[in-house]
């Protein structure tokens, strides 16, 4: 009888504990899932879904340009899932990927000895690890994305820091992000605590606030305004956004750090931007990737 | 016999009142748990900014270039301090303001716009740039403020239904 209750007891707090500890990502589960739905509905059929997501579009514009029916996975391409004619120029351009060079050296970077005779290795003994990141550090309370991670293990083995942005660093994110996709990777955020999870939801409302002079939410373009066209370009969707980068942009005429991205972005909101090392930044990110969980890494990749 | 049968009982009693005291401490740490999502954000508040019309108090012929300036000024660094700062056609809000700054002390009737590569890419007249500043400053407060209600507005499975 004793031993029954202590087992009972036991059971009990064990299945207690582990719904505490799926129970921190709870909220982030439900924004994940309600936002799969929300652009599984959007690209159903864009001509049938006209006065909910598409006001603005042509007849032709939505028969002809819009690939039909997408499934969350369809969605790591970003915009190229449902781009049809940005789809035939990736495809072209992907026939002779301008990042072949960048993964080769990123690999080189990363096989390279410090002054001190250790290498990358020494940090991140495993190179697949590009849906890991960015991670919630419960001893520094904190939230590390990729680049910071690479940088910490510059400055342990007495070597400088990186610029976050574009050369050494996006190469080697390239090659982690290579190594991944070749693995066949999923994007893997984890919320663990209650400090992680209230991370994340600053990271969320910074992704849902208005910001700049020209009063912009990232929402505005890559959830409502997903899909929609601007100029002679469509929209990218919030799924799936971060599961490329690095990518190489023809805009940049090079390879560039997600945080590279994000600047550009909040400065074309008219705002001055966070630093990619910032708390806003690091907790933006941590948001964002979570919302790719579970998507196929595929990166780096070409973007315009 | 009945001795025994006794003992067993308010043991098993005693057992039976650890475990209940053992479940519900679990339940209690499952639900704070549970309401991390509904944790509030710290919002942050600046003084009388949501009562200023910025047609009204950044109006450089009604209120003077000075004045309008020395707000833009006092704004705008509220606006730093929050990382909030608006920025236009390559140029921080300070950037602006600086170089109304140094119109003034020159005489100059106008302002350079600057790109990142601090090329020259068009001017404005000092009014206008103060207008500018000024503008800039106090919606960049005003904005964040409404923001921290309106969020939610288009989050999907939230406030955003469609």
């Amino acid at each position: 009888m004793l031993l029954n209750i202590v087992k009972t007891t036991t059971l009990l707090i064990l299945t207690t504990c582990i719904l505490n500890a799926e129970n921190f990502n709870a909220q982030a589960e439900k924004d994940r899932i309600a936002l799969i739905d929300y652009f599984e509905a959007k690209f159903d059929d864009p001509l049938k879904n006209r006065n909910t997501f598409f006001p603005y579009s042509t007849d032709d514009e939505l028969n002809n340009s819009y690939v039909t029916g997408l499934k969350h996975q369809d969605f790591a391409k970003g915009n190229y899932a449902f781009n049809k004619d940005g789809k035939a120029q990736y495809e072209e351009i992907k026939e002779m990927p301008p990042y072949e060079d960048d993964i080769e050296a990123g690999e080189e970077l990363y096989n390279k000895k410090f002054s001190n005779g250790n290498t990358f290795a020494s940090c991140f003994p495993n190179t697949q690890i590009a849906g890991d990141y960015p991670k919630f550090i419960e001893e520094k309370q904190e939230v590390l994305t990729l680049g910071i991670a690479i940088n910490n293990c510059l400055v342990k083995n007495n070597e400088k820091k990186w610029k976050m942005k574009k050369g050494n660093m996006a190469r080697l994110q390239a090659y982690f992000a290579y190594e991944s996709m070749e693995a066949n990777k999923d994007v893997a955020i984890q919320i663990n605590s209650k400090e992680a999870a209230a991370a994340y939801e600053r990271g969320k409302e910074y992704y849902y606030t208005q910001r700049g002079y020209l009063k912009l939410s990232c929402a505005s373009c890559h959830i409502q305004g997903a899909g929609q066209r601007v100029r002679n370009e469509k929209l990218s969707q919030l799924l799936g956004q971060t599961t490329h980068f690095p990518v190489f942009r023809l805009k940049w005429s090079g390879l560039g750090t997600l945080e590279r991205r994000m600047v550009g972005c909040i400065k074309d909101e008219g705002q001055v931007p966070p630093s990619a090392e910032s708390k806003y930044m690091k907790e933006l990110l941590y948001f964002m990737s979570y919302m790719s969980n579970g998507m196929k890494i595929d990166g780096p990749d070409i973007r315009k | 016999m009945v001795q025994i049968l006794e003992n067993k009982g308010d043991k098993m009693k005693k057992q039976l009142k650890q475990s209940l005291i053992l479940v519900s401490a679990a339940l209690l740490l499952s639900a704070c748990s549970s309401s991390t999502s509904k944790m509030a954000v710290k919002i942050p508040s600046y003084d009388g900014v949501a009562d200023l019309n910025v047609k009204n108090v950044c109006n450089v012929e009604k209120m003077g270039l000075k004045n309008v300036l020395e707000r833009a000024t006092k704004y705008n660094a509220l606006s730093i301090k929050n990382d909030l700062e608006f920025m236009r056609l390559g140029m921080r809000n300070s950037q602006y303001i600086n170089a109304i700054n140094a119109a003034l002390e020159s005489g100059n009737k106008s302002i350079d716009i600057l790109n990142k590569k601090k090329k020259k890419t068009g001017s404005v007249s000092i009014e206008y740039a103060t207008w500018r500043a000024c503008s800039f400053a106090i919606s960049s407060l005003t904005q964040a403020q409404e923001a921290k209600t309106t969020w939610k507005l288009a989050v999907p499975g939230d406030g955003y239904s469609y």
